[in-house]
């Protein structure tokens, strides 16, 4: 029996105790505690039916922000100014921004990837290295596209389209990258050259390099078309008063034409200056365009006299020019100024050959339109505005109406090339069916609508 | 501890108390007397006991031994024999399971359009019209029907924000299921944040159970092995099973969104929330992972929710700037022709190429990508 | 067989009334049963509370109740930080009932005193006379009165250390860590959600340490069986902290020396060995009138500030002449009270210079300080600064709780050393931040993560000039990511980064892969300014064991020491 107790698993003594007498003062007592347990018991229940409405709302916070929908303009603007501070990665800008650039650019077998963009902030993203050169054509954004062939994998062609602001930066970071032996075809609104691999086109503020991974017919196909495709695609505009004056004019090879729109032949004061290589031996014409006759003489002086007279001595002057012989190099410079425009020559074997191109270039200036001047001068302080802030106060706004009316201009044209897609993509496959069906659906849908509004 | 030896000469005393009492059997050690304390017949008696106590040890030692040496001996084939000689036989196995042959498609007709296109603002009137103009719900559910609905929930986002389902259509289509007979609707998914709170915060939840559906939540005993014949990645991959026991119907709900990588999530990237197991590897090769989702499930039909678009910062979103509303909704038996319709009109990118996924999915016969190629039916309502 | 007998009698008396004449329920309900009935009672809201302490049960729950009623909770944070926060000030309740009855909440409310003692209570193969030996005071059961005054000094000097020993805490935590999860894995298997704590956790819970935690409670709970109550008589600092207070106490047991008879019975199941048999130690005594139920000669009584007897006893004990108002004393043991913890004032002084001493050793080792913190100390949103942290912490781990990811882990010595002991960190290879979530700052209930709204963590609304609240800062391990460093697509992280912008870009580049095929690699990179350290990345990158993006805690908004950009000091 008792070895039984001993054993059991629990509790061997249960409620065992040893009391004898009990008291209802006890159970009274008891009764209260009980109720105060219910109580408790209530008053839990209660605090958790009853949440703290802040704890699980999140709308409330989102609301807050604009119940309405944020209208749509302003979710454009957001939109552009999002995919401008994003890099190409976030699949907003990457694929549904096209901006400029122009459709159907890949040809039969070919397909293009979404177009992506970079602005200042990001471009180092894109062409880590290089960023520097294009900023200072006064980088606005970099579009890249990339077409890959649909057979073969390793075919591809790289194209990075630049906004460089104005065509002069655009023909400036076009003829710095250009090598010195091609000959770029020319025409009023543009200039372009086909490499070996690649091609090359200034189109309006536009500078394009499309390269090609080898120099296949196919790759060399689709250069050629992507030429054409840019020069329709995108708006020209009639090339620099210095193209007038070098090729119009004098001449002259558009493939040796340079522009510096700073720290021009390494003068820190030069700023908007075109050079032209006369011959093997590095003799450049270079001219400049100022407001008036006044500061184009100022400017002139201040080539001879804080320019080359740093790097040599004086050799002369006749007729107004001030020739000066390089130290180093032995070559003569001189510089002078036709109107509002200053002419100079530098790195001239002797004074002969110095005196007689000057003589040539000063005469052709003479022709140049004036309005062609002014509005290259316009051009260029806009420009300026843009990077200095301590601009002359006229200038600087005329600047700033320049811009703006520039980039009315571009979104112009930017938009309808985006509507324009469905002609454009006329070349890509499955597209002929879809004209008659797709055109009863062309009406906008109540979505589109709203997008456009 | 110190109170062992006490216990001891307690037990002592018991023991002794024990063999006093003449009720107790002789049934342990203890109880058998010593045997100096017998002489001649008690010799005799003693020896029996003692023999009758040996056999009964050896045949329990004999017992214990000849089961153990069956048990690990026999041939694996034996019943109770637990060998296993070499090793296979002690791996876990997996069951393997499939889904229906044809999916859980409804027969083709020849007469109604692929695509059923409602727009407006009333997303009832929009639901219904949807799925009225593919035939109406009665094509696509019978009574007793057991219908799995497969919303977007994954991630933690209020619905403004455009990255999971509308509640609303969910509700409204939960609705219109019940009302064609259907005995039981359930809302399953597998979100990428926590479940709890993706069901909660989207209000997928309120909206499940308030319209009679029962919720499905993953937890780790939800999934089994799936066998997906032909897929190249997910041939046999976790899928999301507790929903499916039972089910013979099967609709797809998915909201209209960008997406960073695939570029654009909708009904079928959608089937992407019943799948488990290592889904952070799929972005190695998305747009193969997701025309194997198409293979692996061919839906009863789909509706895309054009309610939302969210149109950039895909698939989270979390911006109201990035959503905007669409005002359609498109039911399909094609997945593919109305994720390109999505694509085109939808998300605005009509001219764009199409992403990967779509031309994989339509070289294994899984839809047709051109949308404009299939018969269609469009609906104002509101 | 007697007893046999009398069990039979028992049972069929159950309606009868008593011997002395009392009605039936006079027994029933007597007070030691009420006792078991609120034992249960607060047991059962204390694990009701915790299985509430959960996304979808939470509504309003005060889920840390009875850590709010802890007073010393309440007081040692108050110690620390001279504030009380939230509803700290419940702790006035349990100091009110204690400075009236004595130690009521150790053997009426506390749910691990209730464990101890029904431990205890369902092993003990004692007999009496082995149970009264047990229940007897030992000088030994001070040792609480020191870890008191040690934990209690630091805490005056900021380093709040009472939650590894203070019951709440210490359940609570046991509970999170070990006791709910293992409760899980039995629901999983038998489709039980009811009895599950974490429902819809799409995977089982795991918790850094648990086995610590788990060895912890079966060696405390097991030591029962060997010294009754061992945990609540060597360790409990709250008790320690009661029974200072329940000096005060208005009531107390008194024995009458004329009834009692020195038979020691009352101490068969004494629970807080306050030698009831002599002179009562109110400091030790947990109120539970087992010593009532016991007394066979009806000597012990429940009084409201009962007379100090031994001087008004006339006569000689001894030589058993002694009588107490005209009523002979049986008892040999003329003293009735015991009023403070019998503890010498020369072991306070040690007590107190090993408490001054203790604060520089922790606060001195290099995990807790601004410099050589460890880099996945990631404290969770709402975190006060480090050094505030560690004045409030309690360890009670309700944030781990109630976390719906599991991504809050208990700390390990590695990451907050000694003094950041089960601390709340966040492990982002366990689970991620949720972005809308901020539970944690709801239970929490010293402020340790001050109680945050939504619009706060995000930085929305009327806090839009404050910005989100970051935890953290990812980073990228270029050598393990798959774009990176293996010419594989990828960008998992990329696509569930769920701040709007993305706090995760990428490069993308194209590419021929060494077997000839294109692809496009999208190499993610980091923008900190947008990065709020939530670890989602960290939590879905494929790269698992050691995951190519990871989150380490500089850049938190909690602390100026610990920033990681100029940026983050704009606004201050």
């Amino acid at each position: 029996m008792a070895s039984r107790k001993q054993d059991r698993i629990f509790n061997q003594t249960g409620w065992r105790h040893y009391r004898r007498r009990y008291s209802l003062t006890e159970v009274r007592i008891g009764l209260i505690i009980l109720l105060v347990l219910m109580l408790t018991a209530v008053w839990v229940a209660w605090r958790g039916a009853n949440p703290d409405p802040e704890l699980f709302s999140v709308e409330s916070v989102l609301l807050d922000k604009g119940s309405e929908w944020t209208p749509l303009e302003d979710r454009k603007a957001i939109s552009e100014s999002l995919s401008g501070s994003r890099a190409s990665g976030s699949a907003s800008s990457r694929s549904q921004d096209r901006g400029p650039v122009p459709t159907g650019l890949a040809t039969e077998g070919w397909s293009e990837r979404p177009v992506a963009q970079f602005d200042s902030d990001t471009l180092y993203e894109k062409i880590n290295g290089r960023e520097g050169y294009y900023k200072s054509f006064g980088f606005k954004r970099l579009y890249y596209i990339s077409l890959s062939n649909d057979k073969d994998e390793t075919a591809a062609v790289d194209i990075e389209m630049y906004d460089l602001g104005t065509v002069a930066n655009a023909l400036g970071a076009y003829s710095g990258e250009r090598p010195p032996d091609v000959k770029p075809e020319i025409s009023d609104a543009g200039i372009s050259h086909l490499a070996r691999n690649a091609m090359f086109i200034v189109r309006g503020r536009y500078y394009v390099r499309a390269i090609g991974t080898d120099e296949t017919e196919p790759i060399k196909a689709v250069l050629e078309h992507l030429r054409t495709r840019f020069a329709d695609g995108l708006t020209g505009e009639s090339l620099p008063w210095a193209y007038t004056l070098f090729v119009a004019q004098l001449g002259l090879d558009p493939g040796k034409i340079g522009y510096a729109p700073e720290n021009a032949l390494s003068f820190g004061f030069a700023r908007h200056v075109y050079t032209v290589e006369l011959n093997e031996d590095g003799t450049e014409y270079f001219v400049a365009a100022t407001p008036d006759e006044k500061s184009a003489a100022a400017l002139a002086e201040q080539f001879t006299t804080e320019g080359f007279l740093g790097l040599g001595t004086a050799a002369g002057s006749d007729g107004g020019i001030d020739w000066v012989k390089d130290r180093y190099l032995d070559t003569v410079a001189g510089t002078t100024s036709v109107g509002p425009v200053v002419v100079g020559i530098h790195r001239a074997p002797d004074l002969n050959f110095a005196r007689e191109a000057l003589d040539k270039l000063k005469t052709t200036a003479v022709g140049l339109p004036r309005a062609l001047i002014e509005r290259a001068v316009a051009a260029q302080s806009e420009s300026d505005g843009e990077k200095a802030d301590d601009y002359g106060g006229d200038s600087g706004e005329k600047a700033s109406d320049g811009q703006a009316g520039e980039e009315g201009s571009v979104e112009a044209e930017g938009e309808p090339s985006y509507d324009d897609e469905e002609p454009g993509g006329a070349g890509s496959p499955g597209e002929p069916e879809s004209g008659a069906a797709g055109s009863s659906y062309d009406e906008p849908s109540p979505g589109a609508e709203e997008i456009e509004r | 501890m110190s109170d062992q030896p006490k216990n001891q000469s307690g037990e002592n005393r018991r023991s002794k108390s024990r063999t006093d009492s003449p009720v107790e059997a002789p049934s342990s050690v203890q109880a058998v007397p010593s045997a100096s304390e017998y002489t001649g017949d008690d010799e005799r008696q003693y020896t029996l006991a003692n023999r009758r106590r040996f056999l009964k040890q050896a045949g329990v030692a004999a017992g214990l031994a000849a089961g153990a040496a069956w048990t690990s001996l026999a041939p694996p084939s034996w019943p109770l024999s637990i060998r296993d000689p070499d090793g296979e036989r002690g791996k876990p196995k997996k069951d393997i399971l499939r889904l229906p042959e044809t999916g859980f498609a409804v027969d083709a007709s020849a007469t109604a359009p692929v695509l059923g296109v409602a727009r407006g603002n009333d997303v009832d009137a929009m639901v219904r019209a949807a799925i009225d103009n593919i035939g109406g719900i009665g094509r696509f559910i019978r009574r007793g029907d057991v219908v799995v609905i497969k919303p977007n929930v994954a991630f933690e986002r209020v619905a403004v924000l455009g990255a999971t389902s509308n509640p609303e259509v969910l509700q409204a289509l939960i609705r219109v299921v019940l009302s064609a007979g259907a005995d039981e609707v359930r809302v399953a998914d597998n979100p990428i944040e926590s479940p709890e709170a993706c069901f909660a915060r989207s209000g997928i939840r309120k909206a499940a159970l308030d319209a009679g559906a029962r919720l499905f939540l993953p937890t780790s005993g939800s999934f089994e092995t799936l066998h997906v014949p032909g897929a190249t990645w997910i041939e046999n991959w976790p899928f999301f099973w507790r929903p499916f026991r039972g089910a013979n119907k099967v609709i797809g709900i998915a909201p209209v969104k960008d997406h960073n990588l695939c570029r654009a999530s909708m009904t079928t990237k959608n089937w992407y929330g019943l799948l488990g197991g290592r889904r952070n590897q799929f972005h190695q090769d998305i747009h193969g992972i997701i025309s194997d989702l198409a293979l692996m499930l061919r839906p009863t039909f789909v509706l895309l929710d054009g309610s939302r678009v969210l149109f950039r910062s895909g698939p989270t979103g979390g911006s109201l700037a990035d959503v905007r509303p669409g005002q359609t909704i498109v039911a399909s038996t094609d997945t593919l022709a109305v994720d390109s319709f999505g694509w085109d009109d939808l998300l605005g990118r009509k001219g764009e190429e199409l992403p990967a996924y779509f031309a994989k999915a339509e070289k294994r016969g899984l839809g047709t990508t051109d949308w404009r190629s299939v018969s269609i039916k469009e609906t104002q309502v509101g | 067989m007697s007893e046999k007998k009398n069990k039979k009698v028992v049972r069929l008396k159950v309606l009868q009334p008593n011997r002395d004449g009392t009605p039936w329920y006079a027994r029933s309900l007597r007070i030691t049963k009420i006792r078991v009935i609120s034992q249960a009672f607060f047991f059962a809201l204390f694990m009701f509370l915790l299985w509430v302490t959960w996304f979808s049960r939470l509504g309003g729950y005060p889920a840390s109740l009875f850590l709010e009623l802890d007073p010393l909770v309440g007081f040692a944070t108050a110690l620390a930080t001279h504030t009380i926060y939230r509803h700290l000030w419940f702790g006035l309740i349990i100091l009110g009932v204690t400075l009236l009855f004595g130690r009521v909440f150790c053997n009426w409310m506390c749910p691990y005193g209730t464990l101890h003692q029904f431990v205890g209570w369902l092993f003990n193969i004692r007999g009496n006379k082995d149970n009264i030996d047990k229940n007897r005071y030992h000088s030994v059961y001070q040792l609480k009165y020191f870890i008191l005054a040690i934990f209690l000094i630091m805490a005056a000097f900021g380093s709040l250390q009472i939650g590894l020993l203070d019951p709440i805490c210490l359940l609570v935590r046991t509970v999170t860590v070990t006791v709910a999860p293992a409760m899980d894995l039995v629901a999983e298997d038998w489709g039980l959600t009811t009895i599950s704590f974490a429902p819809g956790a799409p995977e089982q819970r795991i918790f850094s340490g648990a086995w610590f935690v788990g060895l912890m409670i079966i060696g405390l709970v097991g030591m029962n069986l060997v010294i009754p109550r061992f945990f609540c008589r060597f360790l409990c600092p709250l008790g320690a902290f009661l029974g200072f207070l329940s000096r005060f106490a208005l009531w107390r047991i008194d024995r009458d020396v004329t009834k009692c008879t020195d038979c020691d019975l009352c101490l068969r199941r004494c629970e807080g060995a306050s030698d009831p048999q002599a002179a009562l130690r109110k400091s030790e005594c947990f109120v539970c009138f087992n010593c009532i139920d016991d007394c066979p000669e009806d000597a012990l009584s429940f009084r409201l500030a009962p007379l100090p007897i031994k001087d008004r006893i006339v006569g000689s004990i001894k030589k058993g002449t002694a009588t107490l108002f005209g009523k002979k004393v049986i008892s040999k043991v003329a003293e009735t009270e015991i009023k403070g913890p019998d503890v010498a004032r020369r072991r306070w002084v040690f007590a107190g210079i090993a408490g001054v001493m203790a604060y520089p050793f922790l606060r001195l080792s290099k995990a807790v300080n601004n410099r050589g913190f460890h880099e996945k100390a990631i404290r969770p949103p709402g975190s006060v600064a480090e050094e505030e942290f560690l004045e409030r912490c309690i360890k009670c781990d309700q944030c781990i709780n109630v976390c719906p990811t599991n991504v809050l882990q208990p700390s390990t010595l590695a990451e907050g050393g000694l003094e950041g002991l089960w601390t709340p960190v966040m492990d982002f290879s366990v689970g991620f931040c949720q972005l809308n979530c901020t539970l944690c700052t709801e239970v929490c209930p010293t402020g340790a993560i001050q109680k945050t709204s939504i619009a706060r963590k995000l930085g929305r609304g009327e806090y839009e000039k404050d910005g989100p609240i970051r935890v953290g800062t990812a980073f990228f391990n270029r050598g393990r990511c798959l774009p990176w460093s293996m010419e594989t697509p990828c960008v998992v992280c990329e696509e569930v980064c769920p701040v709007s912008p993305k706090a995760i870009g990428t490069y993308d580049e194209d590419i021929i892969r060494w077997d000839g095929t294109k692809v496009t690699l999208n190499k993610p990179y980091m923008r900190p300014e947008l990065c709020i350290g939530c670890g989602i990345c960290e939590r879905e990158c494929p790269v698992i064991d050691d995951a190519a993006v990871y989150v380490t805690a500089v850049g938190e908004t909690r602390s100026e020491d610990r920033t990681l950009l100029l940026k983050s000091h704009k606004d201050t």
